[in-house]
């Protein structure tokens, strides 16, 4: 399903979701998701291609259904619990566009995140 | 493997000889019996890889001093579990490939030559009178059954108590089976590096136990059954039948309530060795363990154990060609098996019964087969 | 006529000498680039008295003598120089013989290996510890300290010779002699000082001046409250200049920087591993520890001012508590930090593997990087920089590690490889460690030749018949 990707963020992503679409449940919701999020991070974006599956690319695609802006220190704390994706975002240390244009897609892939850092 | 089978060309650039394959990774046990006897590079997993890698690219001529370092080895393949490099997987496939290179440039060890003429001539390796049919006889076995008991050739020839002891559980638990004029399944020579009879024993072998109607075989022997499931495979041979080994189908017997074991006091205290064959080669390691838990025993593990287990010493072609270093192994394995206070030592390979029994003194735990044990309380 | 392969059997027994073929290739070669050479044969003593009977026959015989402990060491240094040599394999000398619990010192002989001595500590003394290199757990322990490697004690107390309180060594004529404390009886090797320091005659000599037979080392209490982090950062000058903050602060016993690549490499990334424009360029495995854990607290909290300062030049800059690498990138992250030669396994990816190491004063140390990455990057191998602050920054360590199928391109691309670095290196005034042949001509090139002579009186004088180790250093 996950492609491996050569860059450590996409890498560490691919990871990390991967484990998580060990659920059956969750992966075949996930296979029926089609959608392109940018994970904007202070290091270089990635792009996650969801379309039967989730694909990972360096580099940021131009028609993004979401672009999250994140750095690597937030999915830190993110993965200590420090913080929460909802808490995060009302700090503005995550930066969603197209949120209020493709809210389902937003919900889909905060939810995946979240899971997935929390391991 | 590359185009031309050779695993040994598939990893000529793999082994920096890290030494992980010599001892239990983190434990720091010995792993190589090979190795901890001989103690030359050369005699560890990671030597005899570069002596395959040397030799195949020419950078070494075949010569006969190559062939205690390529042979005094028991494929064990504890080198395998501990080794942390990419080619981990293919060591025992590797050396076994040398073994056949050997063979091929400069022959192999007397003492296996002779076991390979008695394949050919017996078709059982100790050169004994081939009897196997007989047994249909003397136990009253009918000659078409839905499963075939492999008996091997150790359990046939010398380890007999095991092929007896088989019979009497399968009879009690009214298992539907028989026995054919089974030939070696061909073990020792692919362990030793003599492939040539192996096919046309294999393919005798598939033809018996097709023509007696079978479904399914069973083994008592982890080599055979090693060799059935994975190496015929490999020679392009199709069994025909899914093959099963005898701690398999006693769990099954004993998951469905077809044998009950009795209780009994006092519950004696058992230890219990794993065959490389049919634990490290095949990865069967709770089949047996299930089974002893439901017997009337009590099983105190040794130090290594399961994949880290050291070996017996018996395994590919040792106990012929080496018989010192092979019973030296042995008498490791036994004094693990003393330091649990073990009154029995258990297992379910006829070649570690026999080396292990080889390695204990007279007064120690007796070495016994699972079947037997099994065939006590039942 | 008695053989040689006869005499010596006569000392270690018949099957512990061997003029196999199969023997004479393994032991000709190592791992790295350095040009194999064979043996007459391979001798396996279990005694230092065997050792000392197979000096004295090596003397009659005028038959040149390489000792080899595990046969780990990156460099060629087990490799003969010289044609008809008998290797001495000692990895059957493994005992270890004591471990001073009040003096906190072990006493080893030279088969022992981290591995055993981690594992013997921990069942038997579970209050010391000893220190760990990145390296195959099967390496000696006496080899390494020996040739002045180092370990996850080093940024805090300086190569492993530094803890060496004494040893044991059969001399090239065949005595048998000890240095240190220990001179005056068993139970006493607390220390090499007040006295002529004469460890120094076996360290960094790389076997030339004899066979050392056992050695005592020290250990450490084990701090009751540890942590570790990761510290992501980007360039090699901001790199090495945060580094010598948090040495010189002493906060770290350990501070193991990694280029980003072998980071990708241990979390699982297979090979050939790419830099890719935008990752940080280093990772640092940095452990701290306290007597409590107030102390450990305050640490951690200074370590953080620092990281935070160093983020007005450098936002990126990253201090990850180790929880977060394991939950975040492998759950073996604690034996990376715990035992490091757990992740000596990224190294083992083909049959190749070589480095250019060297000691540096901590001036040339960003440069050195900077310099010797654009090296590597222009051969096109993965970048695998290692580097450590050394004893609370009086020095520093960096080497450039390569991973390589030994074909031949890869042999002769390594090769010069090696040689730039190593130009480079000593244009900067490094000192290159575990030195093969070719390298330490390269030293000698550049060095004050009295000293190079001082080397040279000194070997003849213990080695009047040449018999120790012949070409080794590039003597």
């Amino acid at each position: 399903m996950l492609d491996a990707p050569k860059d450590f963020i996409g890498y560490l992503m691919s990871q990390l979701i991967t484990r998580q679409l060990k659920d059956p449940k969750l992966e075949s919701r996930v296979k029926g998701w089609t959608m392109t999020v940018v994970l904007a991070t202070d290091y270089y974006p990635v792009t996650l291609t969801f379309d039967r599956g989730v694909r990972f690319s360096k580099g940021a695609a131009s028609d993004a259904t979401l672009t999250v802006e994140i750095s690597f220190g937030t999915i830190i704390r993110l993965v200590m619990e420090e913080t929460s994706t909802i808490k995060a975002v009302l700090k503005g240390e995550i930066k969603a566009k197209g949120m209020f244009r493709h809210p389902v897609a937003m919900k889909r892939f905060y939810g995946l995140l979240s899971a997935a850092l929390k391991g | 493997m590359t185009s031309d089978g050779s695993v040994i060309e598939q990893w000529l650039h793999s082994c920096v000889r890290c030494s992980n394959c010599k001892y239990v990774f983190r434990e720091y046990f010995p792993s190589c019996p090979s190795g901890e006897y001989f103690g030359f590079e050369t005699y560890y997993a990671s030597g005899r890889i570069w002596l395959a890698q040397a030799l195949y690219k020419g950078e070494l001529e075949w010569e006969p001093s190559l062939l205690d370092p390529i042979f005094a080895c028991t494929t064990c393949g504890n080198c395998e579990v501990q080794c942390l490099a990419p080619h981990r997987e293919h060591i025992v496939d590797m050396i076994e490939e040398l073994r056949a290179r050997a063979v091929q440039e400069i022959g192999g060890l007397p003492s296996h030559i002779r076991f390979r003429e008695n394949v050919v001539q017996f078709h059982n390796p100790y050169g004994a009178e081939h009897h196997n049919r007989n047994l249909v006889e003397t136990h009253s076995l009918p000659l078409q059954a839905e499963t075939v008991y492999f008996v091997g050739c150790t359990s046939n020839y010398r380890e007999t108590q095991i092929r007896d002891a088989t019979i009497s559980v399968l009879k009690k638990a009214g298992v539907d089976f028989t026995v054919v004029d089974e030939y070696c399944c061909g073990s020792p020579l692919i362990r030793t590096g003599q492939l040539g009879p192996v096919n046309e024993a294999a393919q005798h072998n598939v033809d018996a136990i097709r023509d007696a109607g079978a479904k399914r075989v069973v083994t008592s022997c982890s080599g055979c059954y090693r060799t059935l499931v994975r190496d015929y495979p490999k020679l392009g041979i199709d069994l025909g039948v899914e093959a099963v080994h005898i701690t398999q189908l006693l769990k099954e017997l004993i998951d469905k309530g077809t044998i009950v074991p009795r209780p009994n006091e006092p519950r004696p205290i058992i230890t219990w060795h794993d065959p490389c064959h049919l634990g490290r080669h095949m990865g069967i390691y709770d089949e047996p363990r299930a089974v002893i838990s439901k017997l009337p025993v009590d099983l105190v593990e040794m130090e290594t154990t399961r994949e880290n287990a050291w070996c017996c010493g018996a395994g590919g072609g040792a106990k012929a060609a080496y018989k010192d270093w092979s019973v030296e192994t042995s008498k490791k394995r036994i004094e693990q098996a003393l330091r649990t206070g073990a009154e029995l030592i258990v297992t379910v390979c006829p070649f570690c019964t026999r080396n292990l029994r080889d390695g204990s003194s007279e007064d120690g735990p007796p070495v016994i087969d699972l079947t037997e044990l099994v065939d006590r309380f039942i | 006529m008695v053989s040689l392969k006869e005499k010596f059997g006569r000392i270690v027994g018949a099957d512990r000498v061997s003029d196999g073929a199969a023997e004479r290739y393994v032991y000709s070669r190592d791992m790295t680039e350095n040009p194999p050479h064979e043996p007459q044969l391979v001798v396996m003593p279990s005694t230092a008295e065997e050792v000392q009977q197979i000096v004295r026959l090596a003397n009659e015989e005028r038959v040149p003598l390489v000792p080899f402990a595990t046969g780990q060491s990156v460099g060629g240094l087990t490799i003969p120089q010289v044609d008809d040599a008998v290797i001495v394999d000692l990895k059957r000398m493994n005992k270890i013989l004591n471990v001073d619990e009040e003096g906190m010192y072990i006493v080893v002989e030279p088969g022992v290996t981290f591995g055993h001595v981690r594992k013997y500590l921990d069942e038997n003394h579970p209050s010391l510890r000893y220190t760990y290199p990145i390296s195959s757990p099967f390496t000696s322990v006496i080899a390494n300290a020996l040739l002045q490697g180092l370990c996850d004690l080093s940024t805090r107390y300086g190569a492993m010779a530094e803890f060496i309180n004494g040893l044991e060594a059969v001399l090239p004529t065949g005595e048998i002699v000890r240095v240190g404390s220990a001179i005056l009886g068993d139970d006493n090797w607390f220390g090499r000082f007040p006295l002529p320091d004469l460890v120094g005659l076996f360290t960094g000599w790389q076997g030339m001046t004899g066979i050392v037979t056992k050695m005592a080392l020290q250990l450490w209490p084990k701090k009751p409250f540890t942590r570790h982090f990761a510290l992501f950062t980007f360039g090699e000058f901001m790199t090495t200049d945060l580094l010598k903050q948090i040495a010189r602060g002493d906060l770290a016993e350990d501070a193991g920087a990694l280029s980003f690549s072998v980071v990708k490499a241990l979390i699982g990334m297979p090979a050939p591993i790419e830099a890719i424009e935008g990752e940080p360029d280093y990772g640092t495995f940095l452990t701290l520890s306290g007597i409590t854990s107030l102390e450990l607290d305050e640490k951690v909290r200074v370590l953080e001012r620092i990281v935070d300062r160093s983020k007005a030049e450098e936002p990126k800059n990253l201090l990850i508590p180790f929880e977060a690498v394991a939950r975040l990138m492998s759950e073996e992250a604690y034996g990376w930090v715990d035992f490091p030669s757990d992740s000596f396994k990224q190294l083992t990816e083909y049959d190749g593997l070589t480095w250019m190491g060297t000691y540096i004063h901590p001036k040339n140390w960003g440069e050195a990087l900077f310099k010797g990455r654009r090296i590597v990057e222009k051969y096109g191998y993965e970048l695998m920089a290692f580097l450590k602050p050394m004893k609370g920054m009086h020095f520093c360590e960096f080497k450039f590690i390569i991973r390589f199928p030994r074909d031949d391109e890869n042999l002769k691309k390594v090769r010069q490889c090696n040689n730039e670095l190593l130009d480079l290196a000593l244009d900067l005034k490094a000192i290159p460690y575990k030195t093969p042949v070719w390298s330490a001509r390269k030293l000698h090139e550049r060095a004050d030749p009295n000293f190079i002579e001082l080397v040279r009186r000194i070997r003849n004088l213990l080695d009047p018949n040449g018999i120790m180790n012949p070409g080794r250093w590039g003597l």
